[in-house]
């Protein structure tokens, strides 16, 4: 009785009430909410999510992996120990980082679907097909097996073997070159973009004519040049790039220059890694990559392709016309291939070379790699698929994948560990 | 249907009394009378006394009660008997005429003088929207007095209950001024909602959300904008029945703040100032290797990596031993640099007043405080007003306003990269902070280890200044003392602005300056109807509550991040290059039906029941009620006839409740959201970042509590005892989920725990002629235990040392186990030799056998909960003369001394700790618990058990010395009282625990708590201070 007397004193008071207890975000809306006009909004957010979910160290894994760089206070060999475990907080953050992005890019294309009438429905899928097969890609090269999600899923998902990985990397590049036409800017994705992840597919399993071929395409093109690393690392209109990510200051959270910087810059940077004495040795002085490659700041040798420090973010290259060059040159063999590998050096301002056995032809390819793709994550991959990493990297048998993190194991019991971990 | 079921309860009770009175008139007519007059100590008379005999013979009872003029005459005796008979008066003694013989004729007269009841009996109580006498308590309240006694030179109302009250825990993030607190109430209760009791001050639920809106490396506490010296008491509500009034609020207990205010028919001017000093306890205990041994050990590390790689001069990767390169110039004291000797001064005033008709409270208070370390400084200033206004017999209103202000000068808290104490005792000691020519050295390089201290302190202006209105005004419906009506809006506004200006001097100024610029304003309204219901049915009295509240909580921010200023002189946003802004808003609303009902018979059994429903607005639709009953019975045992006079006081005490918990959740936790903000090529983008739960409610938690209290020797020694047990079910937890899913977490109603303890407070007032002594000592103990989770029993991982494992406690460390130090190379298992491991490293136990060290070998251990806690305080008091001695102490909770891992890396470019460096292993058999040197080490620093430290210890909290000066003299100058003291604060420590204070942590939440990475201890305070009241 007395609840019925408060009830209506309180209805009497205040009526509206109940209807305040039912709050919404002012800073979003449900997914459910979506319609055909959100679709250009969808797309911005998947590009930002792809950017930023694998986190900072995933873009320069393959160099802290690789040899090439170390910390203040260890080797590379040390650096290449110490992040090779299930417990390391980058090989975590990369797995989470590549899946989330996978979640918004999968949502893209449920959403592309759902408006095929929408207003850039068509080039936001294709451009989802391509991010698939880019973080596959990185999934593959990193893990070896792992779980293909065409759709998302909650379910406790098992690895599928790096075959039909590559096939469906494959898949989806040829579906995003179909959807795909040339881009406003090479910070979006153009079919071009998508022929030269390919390109690179390729070549990681071997099938080195197709890569050369679809290398070739991109050179002889005309669309894309060599250019000098003052204008591809400091900002400027060049003609290398292919597919890039902007990473703007208010955008990104991907700040790699802090990670190469020390606080003798003036930019500031905290100086995690810094190449190693061999790598500094790589650069000629004739070399007209090295001012942009590498800097002295305050007796320390640092890589300075990215410049912002801690004042801002810079862009990070996903192709360029360079790799093409070094794709064909490799894929092509010694005989066929050396001319592309000269012409490169040679608009490098190095000399030609004519290595006389393909063992020694590999191995002028892979130092002009590191020379070239310093600090833009392709080492460890480029010695492990060349089968040079043992030797080079004294990695043991089971480094030669990356262990699959121990909590996803602990929270998905499918999950098989990759051995020796 | 509860409620309504009480409502017929009581209509009964009554009718049975009715029907009682009906033989009493009727044997009436044939008999004797007695007639007697009640008057109180002072000659008054005294209205309104039951008087009461029972003719047990004849199983009847007489009752009457006294006139205006105390005067009462009880008919119906029977002549030539002797009847025992009691006299009853709410707030008197009960007093007993026994054996009374009834002389036939009408000259039986009686007088009879009453006395109040003492102090201790007479005790108000503050709980849930009303107060209590003491007696009537049923439920675990535990209540602080505030006073000179046990006043403390702290910033928050919850640092002053460190060791007060059995079942309170209260910790801080460090001994910067205003640092973050914990306050835990028997134990831990949730996982990821909110473990922080509800604050109540002068009835508005207040938010306590952390200070800093930019992260600073610690969390500030919202508190800290109080004037303690405004607080009058502090109740503690411990367990359900009292604190599930509260409802979905209470499962972490209830921290009730009442403030002074005017009583009636006094005027008093109250004048505190008081002022002191502060210092950095144990400074030098921590001791670190100069640099002869730092070489040494660098060196040695150096050389055994080279050799373990045999690598030669000239080789690739061979590393050159280093040297001093200050040479013979003495080390730097790094510690010294950085460290100074605090001070603090604090006047307080406040004016009080009051007639029958109007009371007021009108106070002032500023402090000024400067840290331990350079450059912390804190200013605060608070002002209230308070009045109350009778406007006609039935008609009340009034109101209660506090106006606060803080601007708190912070220093880089423990986890941030500029982390004062790290970057200061981990550099290398021959290293020094300044050139020859002024000039800084600049951190990160390889002149300077770390971030210069003094660069960091110098070159950064970092303040939060909190603007805090709390305050109320109501208006109270009267009538005949019985109802009341209570119609009160309340606020608790804050405003909050946050500076962090790194100029272009400052390691993060990024070289051309920049200000983080922050601003947060929380709107929390509260508007509540509250009636009171109090009457008296017989020997039955009645006091029940039914209320309607409805809160509101609206948060605004705004973030600048501006970059690049022309000179340090410029510190607003306009005058930067660039600036990138964001802002945000959130809205949380609560809706709430409370009611209380408390029976009490003669003051002997006592019932009370209470029962609210919440609506939250963090919940979906169909979960979003809550329904929060309790039910305590109370038996005076010392109010029963066969104890009367006895001088002992017992209670006996039972309840049962249940409790909610929704605090620490996002406003829109339960829904799917796709949130703006994923912006590319500066077009507006949007991404789903969280998948919602609509299925997710409310944490409940059902609690028993079973107590007595007990009073011996008339008041002179008192016990209070009490056993508990909470489970705690549908724990809400950002449960973690595979990566592939696409998120890591989502926010769940999953597992269950148990909290179980005991409580025991121990209160003595003896005086001995002039001397008097009193002291009060409580304990404490309190087991948690997971008792269900996801779903399987192994431990899941979280944070980067610890675990949730069912059976175990919240607060369980998930380390590396040491097993010893490898003697030989043969010793080390092929897969760890491998990767460098080698004699004279840890080893570590190999749980899986795999000879791989990875993250399954790690073993649950320890805790970062106590077996037990409490304090001790000892008042002792000489004519005019008091000493307060206080102790607070801890036992048996584990400590990780994270920071010994930093420092115990031989053969790195970073200061070591001299044991480790001493004691290091040089070959088979010199140690089996100090490890090699070795550069580039990935093995023996590792988070485990090596840091594990025992963190009891106990603390000499307060020693006060007071004098009162006598009043006669006083009087002579118009001043009522006057007081000068003397009080020392963290006087000593006596613990095993290797670093300053085991009772800092960085991480306040008791699922990561306990962590010391290089936390400023709390300091030792020296105060001077006069109370003076007028």
């Amino acid at each position: 009785m007395k609840k019925y007397i408060i009830a209506m004193m309180a209805i009497a008071l205040f009526g509206s009430c109940a209807d305040q207890l039912d709050q919404f975000s002012f800073a979003a809306i449900s997914p459910d909410a979506v319609d055909i006009r959100d679709v250009p909004a969808v797309r911005n957010g998947m590009y930002n999510s792809v950017q930023n979910d694998p986190t900072v160290r995933s873009f320069i894994l393959f160099d802290m992996l690789g040899g090439t760089i170390q910390t203040n206070s260890g080797t590379s060999r040390d650096l290449i120990n110490a992040t090779l475990s299930p417990l390391n907080a980058t090989v975590g953050a990369s797995w989470n980082g590549y899946f989330s992005a996978l979640y918004q890019v999968n949502n893209m294309l449920a959403v592309a679907e759902r408006f095929p009438e929408a207003e850039l429905a068509s080039l936001s899928k294709g451009e989802a097909h391509y991010f698939r097969a880019y973080i596959y890609f990185c999934l593959a090269t990193r893990w070896g097996d792992v779980p293909i999600l065409r759709n998302n899923t909650l379910e406790r998902v098992s690895r599928d073997p790096i075959d039909a990985v590559w096939a469906f990397i494959e898949e989806e590049l040829d579906a995003a070159a179909t959807l795909l036409g040339t881009a406003s800017s090479y910070y979006y994705v153009s079919s071009d973009a998508a022929i030269a992840l390919k390109a690179r597919v390729l070549l990681s399993q071997g099938k080195n004519q197709q890569a050369a071929d679809l290398a070739e395409r991109l050179i002889t093109s005309g669309a894309y040049r060599l250019d000098a690393f003052e204008r591809i690392f400091r900002g400027g209109a060049n003609t290398e790039i292919i597919f890039a990510f902007e990473n703007r200051t208010e955008e990104s959270r991907i700040n790699i220059s802090d990670l190469f910087y020390t606080y003798g810059h003036p930019n500031r940077g905290q100086g995690a890694y810094k190449p190693t004495p061999e790598t500094i040795a790589l650069f000629a002085d004739e070399d007209n990559r090295k001012a942009i490659s590498l800097i002295n700041i305050a007796g320390t040798e640092c890589i300075n392709k990215y410049p912002s420090g801690q004042t801002g973010r810079d862009p990070f290259i996903i192709s360029r016309i360079a790799e093409m060059y070094l794709i064909s040159a490799e894929a092509k063999g010694r005989s066929l291939g050396v001319e592309r590998l000269n012409e490169l050096r040679r608009f490098r301002g190095l000399a030609d070379i004519f290595p006389a056995s393909d063992e020694d032809y590999l191995t002028a390819i892979l130092t002009e790699r590191k020379r070239e793709l310093l600090g833009e994550n392709f080492m460890y991959h480029d010695l492990v698929r060349t089968g040079r990493a043992q030797e080079e990297l004294l990695l043991l048998d089971h480094q030669h994948v990356l262990p699959i993190p121990g909590r996803e194991l602990q929270l998905n019991p499918n999950l098989v560990p990759n051995p020796g971990y | 249907m509860k409620q309504k079921n009480k409502v017929l309860f009581m209509m009964g009770k009554y009718a049975v009394m009715l029907w009682l009175m009906v033989p009493l008139m009727s044997f009436a007519q044939q008999s004797t009378i007695i007639r007697g007059t009640v008057m109180d100590n002072s000659g008054q008379p005294l209205t309104g006394v039951t008087v009461e005999v029972v003719d047990s013979l004849q199983s009847r009872r007489f009752q009457a009660s006294t006139n205006d003029k105390g005067i009462f005459s009880l008919a119906g005796l029977t002549a030539g008997n002797s009847y025992h008979i009691a006299f009853n008066r709410i707030g008197y003694e009960r007093y007993l005429e026994r054996n009374f013989l009834v002389r036939a004729g009408d000259n039986n007269s009686l007088l009879v003088r009453m006395s109040e009841v003492s102090e201790k009996v007479e005790e108000v109580v503050v709980v849930g929207y009303g107060t209590q006498r003491r007696a009537l308590v049923t439920s675990a309240i535990s209540k602080m007095n505030v006073d000179e006694s046990t006043m403390r030179p702290v910033n928050s109302p919850a640092q002053l209950l460190d060791g007060r009250i059995a079942g309170v825990s209260t910790a801080t993030g460090s001994g910067n001024l205003g640092s973050g607190e914990r306050v835990s109430i028997r134990g831990i209760s949730s996982l990821s909602a909110s473990n922080e009791p509800l604050y109540v001050i002068d009835g508005v639920p207040i938010t306590n959300t952390n200070s800093n809106l930019y992260d600073f490396g610690e969390s500030m506490s919202s508190l800290a904008t109080l004037n303690i010296a405004d607080i009058e008491s502090i109740e503690i509500l411990k367990d359900a029945a009292s604190a599930a009034i509260y409802g979905s609020r209470g499962t972490n207990g209830v921290v009730v703040i009442t403030t002074r205010s005017g009583k009636e028919g006094r005027a008093d001017i109250r004048l505190n100032v008081n002022g002191g000093m502060t210092q950095f306890p144990y400074l030098n205990k921590i001791k670190m290797a100069d640099s002869e041994l730092y070489v040494k050990s660098m060196n040695e590390g150096i050389a055994n990596y080279n050799e373990q790689y045999g690598l030669q001069i000239g080789n690739s990767g061979y590393k050159l031993p280093i040297s001093n390169p200050f040479g013979n110039l003495p080390d730097t004291d790094w510690m010294d640099v950085i460290t100074q000797t605090g001070s603090f001064f604090t006047v307080d005033a406040a004016v009080s007043g009051g007639t029958q008709k109007m009371k007021n409270y009108f106070a002032a208070a500023y402090t000024t405080q400067e840290g331990v370390i350079k450059t912390n400084s804190m200013d605060k200033i608070n002002l209230r007003g308070k009045m109350s206004y009778e406007v006609a017999p039935w008609l009340e209103i009034g109101t209660n306003n506090s106006a606060n202000y803080v601007r708190n000068n912070q220093i880089p808290g423990a986890s941030l990269g500029t982390t004062i104490i790290g970057r200061s005792i981990q550099q290398r000691p021959f290293d020094r902070p300044y050139k020859p020519n002024g000039d800084y050295y600049v951190g990160g390089t390889n002149e300077l280890v770390y971030h210069n201290p003094m660069q960091i302190l110098n070159e950064q202006t970092v303040y939060i200044e909190d603007l805090r209105y709390l305050g109320n005004f109501y208006t109270t419906l009267k009538w005949k003392d019985k109802l009341s009506w209570k119609s009160s809006f309340n606020a608790d506004v804050t405003q909050t602005y946050d500076h962090t200006y790194y100029n272009e001097n400052h390691p993060y100024g990024m070289g051309v300056g920049r200000l983080l610029d922050r601003n947060r304003l929380i709107r929390n309204y509260l508007f509540e109807n509250v009636l009171t219901y109090n009457d008296k049915f017989g020997d039955f009295s009645l006091n029940a509550i039914a209320g309607h509240s409805f809160q509101k909580i609206d948060t605004r921010t705004t973030y600048i991040d501006a970059r690049g200023f022309p000179s340090p002189s410029f510190v607003v946003a306009s005058a930067a290059a660039e600036t990138i802004s964001s802002s945000g808003r959130g809205i949380y609303t609560l809706e709430s039906y409370f009611g209380r009902a408390t029976l009490s018979y003669l003051d002997r059994y006592i019932l009370t029941g209470t029962l609210r429903t919440d609506g939250s607005s963090r919940f979906h639709r169909d979960n979003r009620w809550g329904w929060f009953p309790s039910i305590s019975a109370g038996w005076n045992i010392s109010e029963e006839e066969f104890m009367q006079g006895s001088g002992t006081d017992l209670k006996f005490r039972m309840s049962y409740g249940r409790t909610g918990n929704q605090d620490g959740l996002g406003s829109y936790v339960y829904q799917a959201l796709m949130e703006g903000g994923y912006n590319y090529l500066g077009n507006s983008g949007i991404a789903v970042n969280t998948f919602g739960n609509e299925t997710l409610t409310w944490e409940k938690a059902g609690q028993y509590d079973v107590g007595f209290d007990l009073g011996l020797l008339n008041g002179k020694v008192n016990v209070m005892v009490d056993w508990y047990q909470k489970n705690t079910t549908d724990l809400i937890y950002s449960m973690p989920v595979h990566a592939t899913t696409g998120v890591t977490s989502i926010t769940s109603n999953i597992g269950s725990m148990r909290n179980r303890g005991a409580e025991f407070t121990l209160n003595t007032h003896f005086n001995f002629g002039q001397f008097q002594w009193l002291s009060q000592f409580n304990i404490a103990t309190n087991k948690n235990k997971i008792t269900s989770l996801i779903g399987d029993d192994e431990p899941i991982s979280i944070g980067g040392n610890r675990a949730l494992q069912v059976g175990k406690e919240i607060g369980a460390y998930y380390l590396f186990k040491m097993e010893g130090i490898y003697q030989y190379d043969g010793e080390v298992p092929k897969s760890q030799y491998d990767i460098g491991i080698r004699a004279g490293d840890v080893k570590w136990r190999d749980l899986d056998g795999n000879g791989i060290i990875n993250d399954n070998d790690r073993v649950v251990m320890g805790s970062s909960n106590p077996d037990f806690s409490g304090g001790w305080n000892n008042t002792f008091r000489y004519k005019g003369f008091s000493l307060d001695v206080f102790l607070s102490y801890v036992y048996g909770n584990d400590v990780f001394a994270q920071w010994q891992g930093e420092v115990a890396r031989l053969g790195h470019n970073s200061a070591i700790m001299a044991e480790h460096a001493e004691n290091r292993w040089t070959g088979p058999g010199s140690t089996n618990k100090y490890p090699r040197a070795l550069n580039g080490d990935i093995n023996n620093t590792r988070n485990s058990d090596r840091w594990l430290e025992d963190g009891s210890f106990i603390r000499l909290r307060t020693l006060m010395l007071g004098y009162n000066f006598p009043t006669p003299t006083l009087h002579k100058y118009h001043i009522k009282g006057l007081r000068a003291f003397l009080q020392a604060d963290n006087l000593f420590l006596i613990t095993n625990y290797p670093g300053w204070d085991p009772q800092v942590s960085n991480n306040m939440d008791p699922r990561f708590f306990s962590v010391d990475t290089f936390n400023v201890p709390q300091p030792r305070t020296f105060t001077v201070g006069l109370n003076a009241n007028f």
